[in-house]
């Protein structure tokens, strides 16, 4: 059983309709796992649209449920921060476009419903950023507490400023001209992405249907932590999945933008990955496209070993020893796709030092229950 | 069905392994290896009732140190809810009040299907008295008065009620009394408390388990409900005062974990039980005067 419990999120994803068949502890697993990978809320909607939710036990249930509720609280609260934000363009004739899950909400994408998010993603060409973000500190926006040296190094490198949080909702917004790091290699012409965004009814804009995609894919593979990852490749997987029914060229069109924006190798990774773990189906003349821009087969081998460890639920109920090797390598990869290593090395030995004085420091603690 | 009491296994290798023990509605894995904490949790928890292996785990409960160097550097335990750390780590001899604390957050952030007041409940001649208060305002130190003259304590810390209203389902676990609670209740019961932490983020904090509060979660059918605001002020007179609906609301879903993330169903909740309920202030400092009025409040 503990073998199979590893995967055992994975296989009721790809599989709802094996959910009627698990046993109380397995149904446990389940939920603590979709805790863990924070789809709980998506998974339950995905069983109950393949209606596969009638074997589960009343704990089970109430566990799911409330996590949907939860869930559905924060579009309901997305949706409201985009009618504010919304207003606020309209007023000031800013020109802002929603990035990530505040797009796919406004734009009631199918993997909108059920998803948590922690911010709200707004892009705004680079010259309109001091206004737009004194425009938000008028609505209530604050910057967040952070040091010195953090703030120069947002500012410089960074291709957002640092979070903003709102004073009264505590809404977290953060407010892009970019969307990679300066320093990072892959880091698109940004004007093409503008040109192409398109216009929502409430006012704002949303990046086009294979800008969204390639946002995702851009987004996932430069990170260093995965947590999200497993919550991520199925965001991808959602809007390939969409995006092709709506439109059948549009897997032609993802290709061309990709490498007009210099993107086919983080295509490449997004379409790979979403085939190899949840079998996102292509067409063959895409796909095989696509697979000409795969690294050397060493490589290759190298990524689809880490990354198959790393799409997995980060649970202890699926933690291995070849998981945290897999972990680390992709945490140091993720670290220097996104900078250069006569950026990254000072930048390390900076945050070290700094840590190493925390742990002398006695700890506040957090705001606790009674 | 074992208690805690009746395991013959030493209790640390227990609690080392993991123990499943049922609190209230909701069965928990609480697991630690600081020997401290397993012979001070088995002894406050020691009459609840061991989980069977295949009951579903509602929460996954590690008290542990950091591992990692700090761990030489200065003794510091975890609270780590199934993998995730929602609170930055506490001294070791925080460690019983962080896991209560613990718990307490994970329910507030995960038991939606009820509508939760941070609140204490007692019960007597069926009625209810719900007390939601702010911390420091003495509502522990009222229900444990009242628990300790014969009410049964349902809660210290939660009202879980149904959403309509029909029910409240007991969860009761050891009551945390903090700074001059602690004296006030020992001089006027005459007992002494031995689990005290001393200098935790709250102050001085102690846990006291008796058998009047009630650990079966049978719910109880709600009939007579009174809503009180309960507060301590040394020179106060005993003095109960009844509120509008109006005055009692906002007070009182100002203590609600959840009266937000319910949405429209929160708000209905919240209103039934203005609805069904009286609601009064209450101050006081004489203890005496105080279990007097309740018990003449619900005299048949």
């Amino acid at each position: 059983m503990e073998n199979t419990s590893r995967i055992l999120l994975l296989n009721i994803w790809n599989s709802p309709i094996s959910a009627l068949d698990l046993t109380t502890s397995q149904q446990n697993i389940l939920v603590r796992q979709s805790v863990s990978a924070s789809l709980c809320a998506q998974l339950w909607k995905r069983l109950q649209k393949f209606e596969a939710i009638s074997n589960f036990c009343e704990k089970a249930k109430l566990h799911f449920l409330s996590a949907v509720l939860i869930a559905d609280r924060q579009v309901e609260q997305g949706e409201y921060e985009i009618s504010k934000l919304a207003f606020m363009a309209s007023a000031k004739h800013l020109d802002c476009t929603l990035l990530k899950g505040a797009a796919y909400i406004a734009l009631n994408l199918p993997n909108a419903s059920g998803r948590l998010y922690s911010d709200i993603d707004l892009l705004v060409p680079k010259k309109a950023l001091n206004l737009a973000e004194s425009e938000l500190m008028l609505q209530g926006f604050r910057r967040t507490e952070i040091d010195d040296y953090d703030e120069q190094y947002y500012r410089k490198w960074m291709h957002e400023i640092p979070p903003l949080r709102h004073n009264k909702r505590n809404t977290v917004l953060d407010l892009h001209h970019n969307i990679l790091p300066l320093t990072a290699k892959a880091s698109p012409n940004i004007l093409y992405l503008h040109q192409d965004a398109i216009p929502l009814p409430c006012g704002l804009k949303a990046l086009s249907n294979v800008d969204i995609l390639l946002h995702c894919a851009v987004h996932l593979f430069h990170e260093g932590e995965f947590e999200k990852g497993l919550r991520d490749l199925i965001d991808l997987d959602f809007l390939f999945r969409h995006f092709s029914a709506e439109n059948n060229e549009f897997q032609t069109k993802l290709f061309d933008r990709a490498k007009q924006l210099g993107l086919l190798y983080n295509l490449f990774l997004a379409s790979y990955f979403c085939k190899l773990v949840l079998k996102t189906p292509y067409e063959a003349d895409y796909f095989s496209k696509v697979m000409l821009y795969a690294p050397n087969k060493y490589k290759l081998t190298l990524l689809r070993v880490s990354f198959r460890e790393i799409f997995i639920p980060h649970h202890s109920s699926c933690v291995t020893i070849k998981f945290r090797i897999a972990r680390l390598s992709l945490y140091i990869r993720g670290h220097l796709i996104r900078m250069p290593l006569k950026l990254l090395i000072p930048h390390l030995i900076r945050k070290t030092f700094m840590r190493t004085k925390d742990f002398f420091k006695k700890e506040e603690s957090d705001t606790l229950l009674p | 069905m074992l208690d805690i009491v009746d395991l013959k296994k030493d209790k640390i290798t227990i609690l080392t392994r993991g123990l499943n023990i049922k609190i209230g509605p909701f069965t928990i894995n609480i697991k630690s290896s600081e020997a401290k904490f397993a012979e001070t949790f088995c002894l406050i928890y020691q009459n609840f009732t061991v989980a069977n292996k295949n009951e579903y785990i509602d929460f996954y409960v590690d008290i542990s140190r950091p591992n990692n160097i700090r761990r030489f550097i200065r003794s510091y335990i975890n609270f780590n809810n199934d993998g995730k750390k929602p609170f930055k780590p506490l001294a070791i001899n925080e460690a019983f009040p962080f896991f209560e604390w613990g718990l307490n957050w994970c329910v507030a952030t995960h038991a939606h299907h009820y509508f939760m007041l941070h609140a204490a409940v007692v019960e007597k001649n069926d009625y209810i008295l719900i007390f939601p208060a702010a911390p420091g305002s003495g509502k522990s130190t009222l229900s444990t008065c009242l628990m300790l003259n014969g009410w049964k304590l349902l809660s210290d810390e939660f009202a879980l009620l149904s959403k309509d209203i029909n029910a409240i389902t007991p969860f009761g676990r050891p009551v945390s009394l903090k700074n001059e609670s602690i004296q006030i209740i020992e001089r006027t019961f005459n007992l002494k408390m031995n689990s005290v932490v001393k200098g935790t983020s709250k102050g001085d904090v102690a846990h006291l388990m008796h058998q009047n509060i009630i650990k079966d979660p049978k719910p109880f059918i709600l009939k007579r409900i009174k809503v009180i605001f309960p507060k301590y002020n040394k020179e106060a007179k005993t003095s109960l005062i009844p509120l509008s609906s109006a005055e009692a609301f906002i007070p009182m879903v100002e203590q609600s974990f959840n009266y937000n993330q319910l949405g429209i169903e929160g708000f209905n909740s919240a209103k039934t039980l203005i609805d069904k309920s009286q609601q009064y202030s209450f101050e006081y400092s004489n203890i005496d005067e105080a279990i007097q009025l309740f018990n003449e409040l619900v005299a048949n």
